[in-house]
């Protein structure tokens, strides 16, 4: 038997064959910029201790942030992990904003998901879990008259709605 | 307004604006006096602030303080340039308090020079969620400062009025305003209110479905081309400008040019890969809008440009 190695080619035929399209990957920018200083100059000097100790918890936040968009894109796109096929290899992200086209409306859903900070304050109103809750009570809204006191009832189908909108105006649907 | 505060006291804002352009945050009395100062000036302003050209028309900074910093060098220095700036000066970035103060100083320093209005994060209840709050217990070690600035927020003009033609705001219109004359007479000194007209100031967003839509956000409303183009005819209007909404390059014509909406936090919440803008309105009332990019830090990776795919 010869000893040197055998290659496959079968199997490798079919691998070419039916590999999929690959993706590009754009690198990223280095992490290092030219020491310019505030006034222009270049400079030599270190940064202190301390500023990289402000660049460390950053860092840590930074990463945090980026398995957030990691974890929620995945979910928007219904990416399996590996390499995608070429029809949603573009970053939802980067595509114009175009109703015409499929991944300018994944940007525009992502961005509405991205802006529920009234409905986050709203639940957490609810919960009471804010300082100088001030004014609540004058608004004289659904989520107000919740906040004041009463607790532990059922509340859950109230904030699924928004009951002091849907009867206020015609909506053109939502 | 520049007579009542003294050339000696200039000498000293202009140190604390110098400091706080190098991103070093001002003294929890410092802030105490500047916006007492800052309070003064704004109680005077208008619903709808009237604003002349030229003037420099930014959107959402979000502490992003880095890049209000990068928007002034390609913008030009206030008070070299005017500037309007429409809300959403705090939260989400991690110098909100650095940016706020900086925005307010140069308020104080030239009043006819800066206008900033206020956006739906000037409020108390939104900024103990999204970071304003919480920066600055670890910056200064307790609220004080967030109380300040808080209470301040309330004084902030709503919106602004370029030569009579470009109304300006954070978020959109409301159906229960026809004219400006209807903003003017709003008692504006109180926290955003969870609804109402004041509140569809700050929330509402265009849409392209016609007439007036429930908004997802939870408040405001959504509003069509023809809201816009009513709006804008009512009140002999060439444009409205408005922040609030991220738009990947920085600016977004919508309803046939009857609204754009300006965004100037470049690659926001630092992973959003989007350009930033600032809208130029020259004496001609001509239009340019200026693109940018997040200035490249000195030592600082830049991991966030554009997530990598192989990151998710």
């Amino acid at each position: 038997m010869n000893r040197r190695v055998r290659w496959d080619e079968a199997n490798l035929g079919e691998i070419e064959a039916n590999k999929p399209v690959r993706q590009k990957i754009t690198e990223p920018k280095t992490p290092y910029h030219p020491m310019i200083d505030d006034d222009g100059s270049l400079s030599p000097v270190r940064r202190s201790f301390n500023d990289c100790i402000g660049d460390a918890m950053d860092a840590e936040e930074l990463r945090s942030a980026l398995n957030d968009v990691a974890s929620s894109s995945r979910k928007t796109t219904g990416r399996s992990g590996g390499w995608t096929s070429s029809e949603d290899e573009a970053d939802p992200m980067d595509q114009e904003d175009s109703e015409t086209d499929r991944s300018g409306m994944s940007f525009k859903e992502q961005r509405k998901a991205h802006y529920d900070e009234f409905l986050k304050v709203k639940e957490l109103r609810r919960k009471g879990s804010f300082l100088d809750d001030e004014d609540d009570d004058v608004e004289g809204d659904s989520s107000s008259s919740l906040s004041s006191g009463v607790k532990d009832i059922d509340i859950e189908e109230d904030t699924s709605t928004l009951p002091q909108k849907s009867s206020a105006r015609p909506a053109n649907g939502v | 307004m520049d007579s009542s505060v003294s050339s000696n006291s200039h000498g000293n804002l202009d140190e604390q604006i110098s400091q706080l352009m190098q991103c070093k945050p001002l003294s929890e009395q410092e802030v105490r006096v500047l916006c007492d100062k800052a309070k003064e000036i704004l109680m005077e302003e208008s619903n709808v602030q009237p604003v002349k050209s030229p003037v420099t028309i930014c959107g959402d900074i979000h502490g992003q303080f880095h890049d209000l910093a990068e928007l002034f060098r390609i913008g030009g220095k206030c008070p070299d340039t005017n500037y309007l700036f429409m809300g959403d000066y705090v939260d989400r970035g991690y110098y909100s308090v650095e940016t706020v103060t900086l925005l307010v100083a140069l308020k104080v320093r030239y009043p006819q020079r800066i206008t900033i209005l206020r956006g739906n994060h000037e409020s108390r209840q939104i900024t103990q969620v999204y970071g304003f709050y919480d920066e600055c217990l670890r910056k200064y070690g307790n609220a004080n400062v967030w109380k300040i600035f808080t209470d301040l927020f309330d004084y902030f003009p709503l919106t602004a009025l370029v030569e009579s033609e470009i109304f300006c705001l954070h978020g959109g219109l409301s159906p229960s305003i026809e004219t400006l004359d209807n903003i003017r007479n709003f008692d504006r000194v109180q926290e955003v209110p969870h609804e109402g007209p004041m509140c569809d100031l700050l929330w509402s967003d265009p849409d392209d479905r016609c007439g007036w839509g429930i908004s997802p956000r939870g408040a405001g409303y959504t509003f069509g081309q023809d809201i816009s183009e009513q709006f804008n005819h009512t009140n002999n209007l060439k444009l409205i400008a408005r922040a609030h909404q991220l738009v990947m390059e920085g600016y977004n014509w919508g309803h046939e040019q009857k609204v754009v909406t300006i965004f100037s936090a470049p690659n926001y919440c630092y992973r959003c890969g989007n350009m930033a803008s600032i809208l130029e309105v020259d004496d001609c009332k001509g239009h340019t809008f200026i693109q940018f990019e997040p200035a490249p830090r000195r030592g600082e990776p830049d991991v966030t440009r554009r997530t990598p795919d192989y990151f998710l």
